[in-house]
């Protein structure tokens, strides 16, 4: 069927900042990208952020963030901040600048710290839509997420305190999400390829929203690309309908629909994480345990192959990020 | 077969052809030989203005192809066989004829005069089978040909002070269909066509006294074609082989509303209460309706000497990524921005739906386009095609870097229930512009946020 010129719209604008310049209403805006190594512990993620605080147009600031995680030894860390003058922003098209660090479509260029990577990349999958599209345009919920290039394969090199690191076919994601806030408390997990399945992407969150005094319960969004076909299960149906769990550091989960049923776990050793702040727009901050070689092992069983039941896993190749408001029980150290 | 390809019409080659039209001095005919010229065919044209004709035949001259002139009066029946002699004896055929010339006339059958019904007669129906019947037994022993008939949208109109006139055309019209039929046994094709409120200056002479006269006169520039317009259609006609051209649409209404009895009566009394001189009286006695008669008239003929000077023009911005194809650049998605002003000098041709320049807009500004040119001046047009194609096109021309670029970008499938996402997003192509070839594909939007910029922008034009 030929595609809607609201998704072809929605796909051509899907890395479009959303943030305007001088707005007086709070806005957080990420683009991150993230890749494993092949059949290694490996990974990195790196953080572009807009940063504007409610009614404080004025204070808003650019950020880069850095990870450098393996399986072998702690995550290295990285951020710097820059005054939103020193950032060059377009609304229309994807090429931005924060400070003298770059991304685009197919480059991304910068150095925080003792980190820095000179990184080309390219994806051979459309934009994946993680909220049921028409909520992109609506006030609720307050933060949005999507995946313009899901499947990116990296090269390039990092950097790492004088060591170059030969980044050579990395697989991963190039994301982008925003809002006015963050939402209050969230598991975030993402596969670009497991293991034993190297062509199906992942994508959940199990979210819990504040509603002034009152909390909704843990509601969870799927979407899984496997062999040619998208399962979404994210209408508000399978939000409640869908049961899900997590605790430090251990995520699991249930979800279905007329045509499907995933089952899965998600977890990682607490040594994995890397424990950052992030500023939220309203005031006040979230901590956001951050691991991308975490584990991951779902079950798939599709209604029209009754009995057939397909089991995927990785072990180190899932990004895992706890998002919430404790600083401390966790034992994860705060770094930024 | 499909029933797609069952329907479809193949289009004719018309390069080499020998084509005879008669009344191709001016007006349609001239616009008709015209298209046929551009097709390669060659030219046979004939009318009574001796003046005129040279100088059609030298207008056409340019087009590359031969271009014979005769000055005949179609009326005259040896004139005509004369004429089929010359033709055939030099060339052995005649691929196809084109029966164009024709005479108007306008008044109520009791003021048209039995010399006027003779002269209309003589033109626009003996004229026509004077010329078939002097070509059909070549076209017989050639076993093919093509004759077009130019019949009239008043036969299926019938409007009151037009009787003589249509009364003809539409006798032209019956003979010319059933002839399709009759000739097809001989690979001998016939097209009809009705061409329907002309801009030829056949109008421009017509004077009536009654109100609805005057004020469809006056409105003509709102729904008439030109003859450049019909010469198009007529032209697609032959080349496809069609039995009947309706060529207004307006044909097509008036066909069907005098099949029915009821919609007939109601049509032709509704006519015949603005167009007949009888009621007039009718009109003096509800004063109201007078005034309001009198102040469209009013408007209208302002609105008409206003035509030529009156127009509009909008700022518009469009802006997205292009990526460059077949290395004719750097990868990846880049900026691509249009800064246009667009409208139209021209309000009544915009307006007029029948006509080519229907809600077309001139354009001009600049195009940004990352890994190519910055600012670089562009002009061309933008079609507002909603009713016909549910698209918005844009196609512009520049130069960047001592090449010639056209670009052509479309706002597609346009509906009232998708207006924010198809009425903001262009799908852009740009091509060289000598060799065609594709540079880059874009897709650019019209932020949302920029519409009170935008509806500001809009101005009057004097």
């Amino acid at each position: 069927m030929e595609k809607s010129i609201r998704i072809i719209q929605a796909e051509a604008q899907a890395n479009f900042l959303r943030y305007r310049q001088g707005q007086s209403r709070g806005h957080y805006e990420s683009y991150f990208i993230r890749a494993n190594k092949p059949d290694d512990s490996n990974a990195f993620w790196i953080r572009y952020t807009i940063f504007s605080p409610h009614h404080k147009p004025e204070k808003a600031l650019g950020e880069i963030w850095a990870v450098y995680f393996d399986a072998n030894q702690q995550p290295i860390a990285a951020k710097e901040e820059f005054p939103i003058g020193q950032c060059v922003l377009n609304s229309s098209n994807f090429d931005l600048k924060i400070g003298s660090n770059s991304l685009d479509n197919i480059h991304a260029r910068g150095k925080a710290l003792n980190l820095s990577w000179d990184l080309s990349y390219k994806s051979i999958d459309k934009p994946l839509f993680f909220l049921p599209i028409d909520f992109y345009d609506l006030p609720f919920p307050k933060a949005k997420s999507l995946v313009p290039q899901p499947f990116s394969v990296f090269n390039g090199s990092l950097n790492i305190d004088n060591q170059q690191i030969e980044i050579k076919n990395w697989t991963g994601s190039q994301n982008h999400n925003w809002g006015e806030k963050h939402t209050d408390y969230y598991a975030w997990g993402q596969v670009a390829g497991f293991d034993n399945a190297p062509d199906t992407f992942l994508e959940i969150i199990t979210a819990q929203l504040k509603m002034g005094p009152i909390k909704t319960p843990m509601m969870t969004m799927l979407v899984l690309r496997h062999k040619g076909k998208e399962y979404r299960l994210n209408n508000v149906k399978n939000w409640f309908a869908s049961k899900a769990k997590f605790k430090y550091f251990d995520w699991t989960f249930e979800c279905w629909d007329k045509n499907i049923k995933i089952t899965g776990r998600i977890h990682a050793p607490a040594e994995a994480f890397a424990g950052l702040r992030y500023h939220n727009p309203p005031g006040g901050d979230k901590y956001c345990l951050n691991t991308k070689i975490a584990s991951c092992d779902i079950n798939i069983q599709e209604k029209d192959k009754i009995g057939l039941r397909e089991s995927l896993h990785t072990d180190f190749r899932c990004a895992f990020e706890i998002l919430t408001d404790d600083k401390q029980s966790h034992g994860i150290e705060i770094l930024f | 077969m499909e029933l797609k390809s069952f329907f479809r019409k193949e289009k004719n080659n018309l390069k080499g052809k020998l084509v005879l039209i008669t009344g191709a001095a001016q007006g349609i005919g001239l616009h008709t030989a015209a298209e046929f010229a551009n097709a390669g065919a060659n030219l046979i044209l004939t009318d009574i203005n001796a003046e005129k004709l040279e100088e059609a035949k030298h207008r056409l001259s340019r087009k590359g192809v031969k271009i014979e002139i005769y000055t005949v009066d179609v009326a005259d029946k040896e004139a005509v066989q004369q004429l089929a002699e010359t033709v055939l004896e030099k060339y052995g055929k005649l691929d196809i004829l084109i029966n164009n010339a024709g005479i108007g006339h306008h008044d109520e059958l009791e003021d048209t005069s039995l010399e006027t019904w003779e002269k209309l007669l003589n033109v626009n129906l003996w004229g026509s089978l004077y010329h078939i019947y002097a070509f059909l037994p070549a076209m017989k022993e050639a076993g093919k040909g093509h004759i077009v008939n130019v019949s009239s949208g008043q036969a299926f109109f019938r409007m009151p002070t037009w009787g003589a006139y249509a009364a003809i055309k539409l006798a032209m019209g019956v003979i010319s269909e059933i002839m399709h039929y009759e000739l097809k046994r001989y690979n001998i094709k016939v097209t009809t066509v009705y061409p329907y409120m002309v801009n030829t200056g056949f109008y421009k002479d017509v004077e009536s006294d009654t109100l609805g006269g005057k004020l469809s006169m006056l409105l003509l520039p709102l729904y008439s074609q030109k003859p450049e317009t019909v010469a198009k259609i007529i032209f697609k006609a032959v080349s496809r082989g069609k039995r009947v051209e309706m060529v207004n649409p307006l044909n097509t209404v008036a066909k069907y509303l005098n099949t029915f009895p009821i919609s007939s009566d109601i049509l032709n009394k509704v006519l015949t209460f603005f167009l007949s001189e009888s009621n007039e009286k009718l009109l003096e006695k509800i004063p109201s309706l007078q005034i309001a008669l009198f102040t469209i008239m009013n408007l209208s003929s302002k609105l008409q000497n206003a035509s030529g000077e009156l127009g509009f023009s909008m700022d518009e911005i469009m802006q997205g990524e292009h990526e460059f194809v077949n290395g004719f650049g750097p990868e990846g998605k880049k900026r691509m921005i249009f800064k246009v002003n667009w409208g139209t000098s021209q309000l009544i041709e915009w307006l007029n739906p029948f006509g080519d320049n229907f809600m077309v807009n001139d354009l001009e500004g600049t195009v940004s386009i990352d890994g190519l040119c910055q600012e670089a001046p562009c002009s061309g047009k933008l079609e507002l095609k909603y009713f016909s194609e549910q698209k918005i096109k844009y196609t512009f021309e520049f130069e960047a870097a001592g090449e010639d670029y056209i670009f052509i970008g479309e706002k597609r499938n346009i509906y009232p229930w998708n207006l924010p996402y198809s009425h903001t997003c262009c799908f852009g192509e740009l091509r060289l512009k000598d060799s065609n070839e594709l540079v880059s594909t874009s897709i650019t939007h019209f932020r949302l946020d920029t519409l009170p910029e935008f509806l500001s922008s809009f101005q009057i034009v004097r």
